[in-house]
């Protein structure tokens, strides 16, 4: 395990740029979370951090020791890849094998058959052990995949880089393995480096995480200080679920008058309010819109309302009814809404 | 109406391929000669070839061309294959040279590798007595002219199993070399557990059609050694043809001509059956880690 710093990153593809001056520092024994929508730089990152891409410009360094020019071979990485890049040719068994059998890693038969059972308990593919990769399912295929990342920590890994590793997986199987994942690398006390697109387990498992937009970092904090402070609208517009409403303040509208009237930042261009921190009502008052369509999810229900300024999601409680086409009143929680100003920065607001 | 518009392909098989080949197994049945002379033998043909002893020894140099030849070819294409897959820059130029030899004609082949290696005059002699050594009777001494045929044969025909090896190549997913990479493997390990066993569909394509291609082996050898000295480099097609067409015993090179192919049936037809119970066989190492797995959970539970 180390610290791994990425200074001013740059990679590439022909004249498409992917990462673009990539700057952070991931501290010794982080879970760290890249968080970006599809396309956005995560794999490419890690790929560099591996070793298997090398950058355009700029460097990573593992503790004091730069890696630039060093193959992956011998920068001691644990990689799950997106695509699960199993070898096809031999069993489960053998995969999760493959990378403790690698030169200058002494690790004898005992104590490989007793990680790989160990992994395999946890990822529940004991059963599949002497299967082939092309007989497994698209879902054990990448659990066999982050097992083969998992079999090595605590065996004097650097860092464990997992891309999007419970993407494909069941409900279930994501939700419980969120947390076992957390749980085992606190265990094993392994910088850990996870990309993924998902809000909710990005926020689930991260001790800190850097949000990519474009091949650029936007933000690097904790989950709460990205929540309550995002650095930009295009940062709010990532976050939440359902994600934080957006709302243009144009002068002359009410939305704009009611905000200034609650003590908005006077250059403010765009309000930003969570779906929970907004209430409904049928009295007078507040802001004036129209039910555009409910989604009950059980206790909770999601109400889309279009206000002057955009279409917001309301969170709500069930036991309210509305019906779509319905005039209703939005009263939000003004003192915690989040102000921008027009070039999309972060201007205040937020309080908890 | 439907038989009339598949008439021409049909009736192209059956002149090109079904009336000779059948022509072919009724006069390995007679005593045909190229007089027009003879008549029905039956088997005596085939009788009479067991016992010959220029068959026997033209047939098991074809087998030897096969074994040797192939298995040589294959070794030096996958290397060729490998080495120009991992070449960064200048792919394309020197995946041009290989293939220059595909493109002549297997006749004049014989005729540059006749000059080349022609014991007086030839530039190879001249190259190894620059260096000192003494020069080689290539193309008459019995075991030479064997070698010369091979490498000959390797020349003109490692770069098809190059060809078809590296497309194969370039057709696999390059994600699991890049976790052996990570996972730290040695580029034998690597190499043997991932590229050979991906390859292994493009292998036997380049087997197989080597293999069925070598058995007819005939041009090269006809214009180098015509089958000499004294029947060293016959192959089972060159002595059919100075049986059938220089002597003018039809039924007796026929006869030959029938063993030849009844072999290349028997073994492309063996060598698919192996294979398609390998492919289709469970992982064996797979299973055997499975089973140790489970004895040792067993030895613990037990005390």
């Amino acid at each position: 395990m180390s610290q791994v710093e990425l200074r001013s990153l740059t990679k590439h593809y022909g004249r498409q740029p992917a990462l673009d001056n990539v700057e952070v520092s991931i501290r010794d024994g982080e879970f760290f979370v890249i968080f970006g929508r599809p396309g956005a730089g995560k794999s490419t990152t890690l790929k560099v951090i591996a070793g298997i891409e090398d950058p355009t410009d700029g460097q990573v360094v593992f503790g004091d020791q730069p890696m630039n020019g060093i193959p992956p071979q011998r920068r001691n990485v644990a990689m799950a890849f997106e695509s699960y890049a199993l070898y096809p040719h031999i069993s489960v068994a053998a995969n999760l094998e493959f990378p403790l059998k690698a030169p200058g890693r002494s690790i004898g038969i005992d104590e490989r058959q007793r990680r790989i059972s160990e992994v395999a308990e946890l990822l529940e593919i004991t059963p599949l052990l002497n299967r082939r990769p092309s007989q497994l399912s698209g879902g054990q295929r990448q659990r066999v995949s982050l097992g083969r990342a998992l079999v090595r920590s605590g065996t004097g890994v650097s860092v464990t880089l997992l891309d999007e590793p419970i993407a494909h997986l069941d409900a279930r199987l994501r939700h419980w393995l969120r947390g076992e994942l957390r749980h085992y690398q606190q265990k094993a006390d392994t910088t850990t480096v996870y990309a993924s697109p998902d809000y909710v387990e990005a926020f689930a498992v991260a001790d800190r995480l850097m949000v990519l937009i474009d091949g650029r970092v936007r933000q690097v904090g904790t989950p709460l200080e990205i929540q309550t402070h995002p650095a930009d609208t295009d940062v709010a517009g990532m976050i939440g679920d359902p994600k934080m409403n957006l709302l243009g303040l144009d002068s002359s509208g009410e939305l704009a008058r009611q905000a200034r009237q609650h003590g908005a930042h006077p250059a403010a261009a765009t309000v930003g309010i969570w779906p929970t921190d907004a209430k409904l009502d049928r009295t007078q008052g507040g802001i004036p819109g129209t039910v555009y369509v409910v989604e009950p999810l059980g206790e909770d229900a999601i109400v889309r309302v279009d206000v002057p300024g955009g279409r917001m999601q309301i969170k709500t409680s069930s036991s309210q009814t509305y019906r779509p086409g319905e005039p209703i009143n939005v009263h939000p929680a003004w003192e915690r809404a989040h102000y921008f100003g027009g070039d999309g920065a972060r201007i205040g607001g937020g309080a908890l | 109406m439907k038989y009339l518009l598949i008439a021409p392909p049909l009736a192209f098989f059956f002149a090109i391929s079904l009336i000779p080949l059948v022509y072919t197994v009724w006069l390995s049945l007679t005593s045909t000669n190229i007089a027009g002379g003879g008549g029905w033998v039956g088997f005596d043909n085939y009788a009479r070839l067991l016992a010959d002893t220029f068959f026997r020894q033209a047939y098991g140099n074809t087998v030897l061309f096969v074994v040797i030849g192939v298995a040589a070819q294959y070794v030096l294409g996958l290397a060729l294959a490998l080495a120009v897959h991992s070449l960064t820059r200048g792919q394309r130029l020197v995946r041009l040279a290989i293939l220059l030899p595909l493109m002549i004609a297997p006749l004049i082949v014989g005729f540059i590798w006749q000059t080349l290696l022609d014991s007086r005059y030839g530039p190879v002699n001249g190259l190894l007595r620059a260096v000192g050594i003494d020069p080689v009777a290539w193309l008459t001494d019995s075991s030479f002219a064997f070698i010369s045929i091979l490498i000959v044969d390797a020349w003109q025909w490692t770069p098809f199993v190059f060809l078809v090896l590296y497309a194969g190549l370039r057709t696999l997913p390059t994600e699991p070399f890049e976790a052996a990479r990570v996972d730290g493997a040695s580029g034998w390990r690597t190499f043997a557990d991932i590229t050979f066993p991906m390859l292994i569909p493009a292998s036997i394509a380049a087997i197989l059609l080597r293999a069925i291609e070598a058995f007819k082996l005939f041009d090269i050898v006809f214009y180098i050694t015509g089958g000499g000295p004294g029947g060293a480099t016959g192959t089972v097609s060159l002595l059919g043809y100075f049986t059938a067409l220089r002597s003018g015993n039809m039924g007796y090179g026929a006869a030959m001509t029938v063993v030849l192919l009844l072999t290349v049936i028997a073994i492309a037809l063996t060598s698919l059956l192996i294979l398609q119970r390998a492919l289709s066989r469970p992982d064996l190492s797979g299973e055997q880690a499975f089973a140790r797995r489970q004895s040792r959970t067993r030895e613990v539970e037990h005390g």
